[in-house]
């Protein structure tokens, strides 16, 4: 990405998290969720969460081989009429 | 006022259109979306029109604020998908979607279960005709496990809708407010076209194997007259509030593993629409207008996502993350167009997606379902991760493929599709007052509070730090993802085995029989004294000395020792007879 998008990036970053430390949106937390700049660590956190524990699962459970299926499969079916061989896009 | 179901024009121009010239079939597939618009604005709330049809009260036509929200919607869907589709040249894809977005008006307009069922039906093999005519084994395979699993949803239904008819004797589609077998049948049957998890599975399977057109269509309506369904039928049904949540996750997890972008693009219908059913089983008229704002407003930026990832697939023919990369500066404006649909579904504020889910979020709120809100918080984090990094950093940015381009150039329908779905996308996100206007219930709610749009750019602005750290572990990988459709497809091969084999090894066993008695009988033909009292076969000595020779000399032997027992026969009959009595 070019520089100005990260400037632009940086400010907004910094800008969300400054602006709520100064102004708070709830003045008297009691809930997790109601401190300020939470929703910053959610979107870090929560991000890295999904990425790690998805690979996991797909990793250690339910990612196959692309041929996975259709290496078993039966003869070609018979056609129905109207759907030629080869694909359309 | 008229009086008319919305449907008419979709199946009086599917009936019309093979009529036209081929070259303007697709211009005259606008017709039946604008006609059907019009319709609409003559519709007046309540109207309702009933049918006697074999001893029942049919009601083909029934008009409240609920059904309208979804007319709309479908009638422009259908009208930005004909623009997509404007360069296509196949009558048969284009009659299929004319059925099926009729079929699908049809469904959402019907007020008894029994019209409901019959449009349902309808849906189911339009729909799967979009996957058949990308052709292929792969899209013929994919397009008949479609059409199974929405028989067996239909059957699901059915079996309700009788069950229900026999005890209550009612056949009216409105709230189901009591447990029985009949309404979890009917509620499994409406689960399974809203691809609730482990009822999804055809959705992930099919929509990535549709052609480029038709998974544009594919995306908008099935689900979505799902969550009709079951916001008419089921809401305050607390089930779907988990249901919902753990769909909303499920997705996300599926589109990490996901190389096919469609596919990614799919499971992420089955996230969003985990935000509607949450919102149906709140129950409450704010979860409603949650989930049927969402319902509008996923239509046009999903919509929107479909026409992008077709127009990759177009270009180049490839579909895979692992295939594609780099693309972007050949396909400036779809880049930029399909963003302004991944802010939508990410939420990005003055983006139609920001003002629907808020609607839904602050539903649970409201009932103190915080930890909902919270994993709902959470999905969405994974759904910018998806479709507004992953997907284009690895389609459009990032490394290039091993494998070269030769992209073709788009054709300017499927752009201008594209900017008509994006500039409403973007009007929804400014104006949000225009959606709310037409929800099932009033609703006074002002999603750009300070705290709303702070905490939803705090939220994803990190999201984007940590895919930007975490980027290279992100990238398509060459593998399927094992999903529920497993149970089906993988006993299919022990399936084939014990069906189709079974019965063909049967069949040559018994002809292998067969044979083999006709070929015993023909020896004994050939010799038969020699063959029943063990006489070796006489040969003639004359003629050949192979034993073709030998052995046809014989027969003509025993074959005249045969007519004269046969002769010595009807003699010896006729003089028995003769000499009888009388």
């Amino acid at each position: 990405m070019s520089r100005v998008w990260w400037i632009l990036l940086f400010l907004v970053l910094v800008g969300s998290v400054v602006l709520e430390l100064v102004r708070p949106y709830y003045l008297d937390p009691q809930h997790l969720w109601e401190y300020p700049t939470f929703y910053a660590f959610y979107g870090f956190v929560g991000c890295a969460v999904i990425v790690f524990v998805s690979k996991w699962i797909g990793k250690y459970w339910l990612q196959r081989p692309v041929d996975y299926y259709t290496r078993h499969q039966g003869p070609e079916p018979v056609r129905p009429a109207g759907t030629e061989e080869g694909e359309n896009v | 006022m008229s009086e008319l179901p919305p449907l008419l024009p979709f199946f009086a121009g599917a009936i019309l259109l093979p009529l036209i010239p081929r070259a303007a079939r697709a211009w005259f597939f606008l017709l039946p979306p604008l006609a059907a618009l019009a319709m609409l604005a003559g519709l007046e709330d309540g109207t309702i029109l009933t049918v006697p049809f074999a001893g029942l009260e049919l009601v083909p036509l029934r008009v409240d604020r609920l059904a309208m929200v979804f007319g709309w919607i479908f009638s422009i869907a259908a009208f930005i998908g004909g623009v997509y589709a404007l360069h296509l040249r196949d009558t048969g894809q284009q009659i299929a979607a004319l059925l099926y977005v009729g079929s699908a008006l049809g469904a959402i307009f019907s007020g008894d279960l029994f019209m409901l069922f019959v449009f349902w039906e309808i849906m189911a093999v339009a729909s799967a005709y979009l996957v058949w005519a990308r052709g292929g084994s792969t899209g013929y395979r994919s397009g008949m496990r479609y059409i199974f699993v929405h028989l067996f949803g239909g059957s699901l239904l059915l079996g309700g809708i009788l069950l229900h008819y026999g005890t209550t004797g009612s056949l009216a589609f409105d709230v189901f407010t009591t447990q029985t077998v009949a309404t979890w049948l009917i509620l499994l049957g409406f689960a399974l076209n809203a691809a609730i998890p482990p009822l999804h599975a055809w959705l992930a399977d099919a929509y990535p194997a549709a052609t480029v057109t038709g998974a544009v269509f594919l995306s908008a309506f099935t689900t979505k007259t799902a969550v009709y369904t079951l916001a008419r039928g089921f809401p305050g049904w607390e089930i779907l509030i988990p249901v919902g949540v753990f769909m909303a996750l499920y997705g996300v997890v599926y589109a990490v593993l996901a190389d096919d972008i469609r596919q990614l693009l799919a499971y992420h219908i089955v996230s969003q629409v985990g935000y509607m059913v949450t919102g149906v089983g709140l129950g409450t008229e704010m979860g409603i207008n949650g989930a049927t704002g969402h319902a509008f407003t996923h239509i046009l930026y999903k919509g929107l996502l479909f026409m992008g990832a077709g127009a990759v697939l177009y270009a180049t023919g490839r579909s895979k993350l692992s295939e594609l990369g780099a693309l972007g500066k050949y396909m400036p404006w779809t880049v930029a167009l399909y963003m302004v649909g991944a802010f939508s579904i990410s939420g990005f504020p003055f983006f139609s997606g920001f003002v629907s889910k808020a609607v839904t979020l602050e539903a649970a709120e409201l009932l103190s379902h915080y930890n909902v809100a919270m994993l709902l918080y959470l999905a969405s984090i994974g759904t910018f991760l998806h479709t507004g990094l992953k997907l284009p950093y690895f389609t459009w940015f990032g490394p290039a493929p091993e494998q070269g381009y030769d992209p073709k150039p788009i054709p300017w329908n499927m752009i201008a599709a594209m900017a008509l779905a994006a500039a409403l996308n973007f009007f929804l996100g400014v104006f949000p007052q225009a959606l709310y206007a037409i929800l099932p219930y009033p609703l006074d709610y002002q999603p750009y509070t300070y705290g709303h749009v702070l905490h939803t750019v705090q939220l994803l602005a990190f999201t984007f730090i940590a895919f930007w750290l975490l980027r290279s572990r992100l990238g398509g990988e060459p593998f399927i993802a094992l999903d529920t459709d497993w149970f089906y497809r993988r006993p299919s091969r022990f399936a084939y085995e014990a069906g189709p084999q079974l019965v063909a090894r049967a069949f040559g066993a018994v002809e292998r029989a067969a044979y083999g008695l006709a070929a015993g009988i023909a020896r004994l033909g050939q010799d038969p004294v020699g063959r029943i009292f063990g006489a070796p076969a006489v040969s003639s000595g004359r003629g050949g000395t192979d034993g073709s020779e030998s052995r046809s000399t014989s027969f003509r032997i025993s074959l005249g020792a045969m007519i004269l027992i046969a002769l010595a026969c009807i003699i010896g009959v006729v003089v028995v007879t003769m000499s009888g009595p009388g």
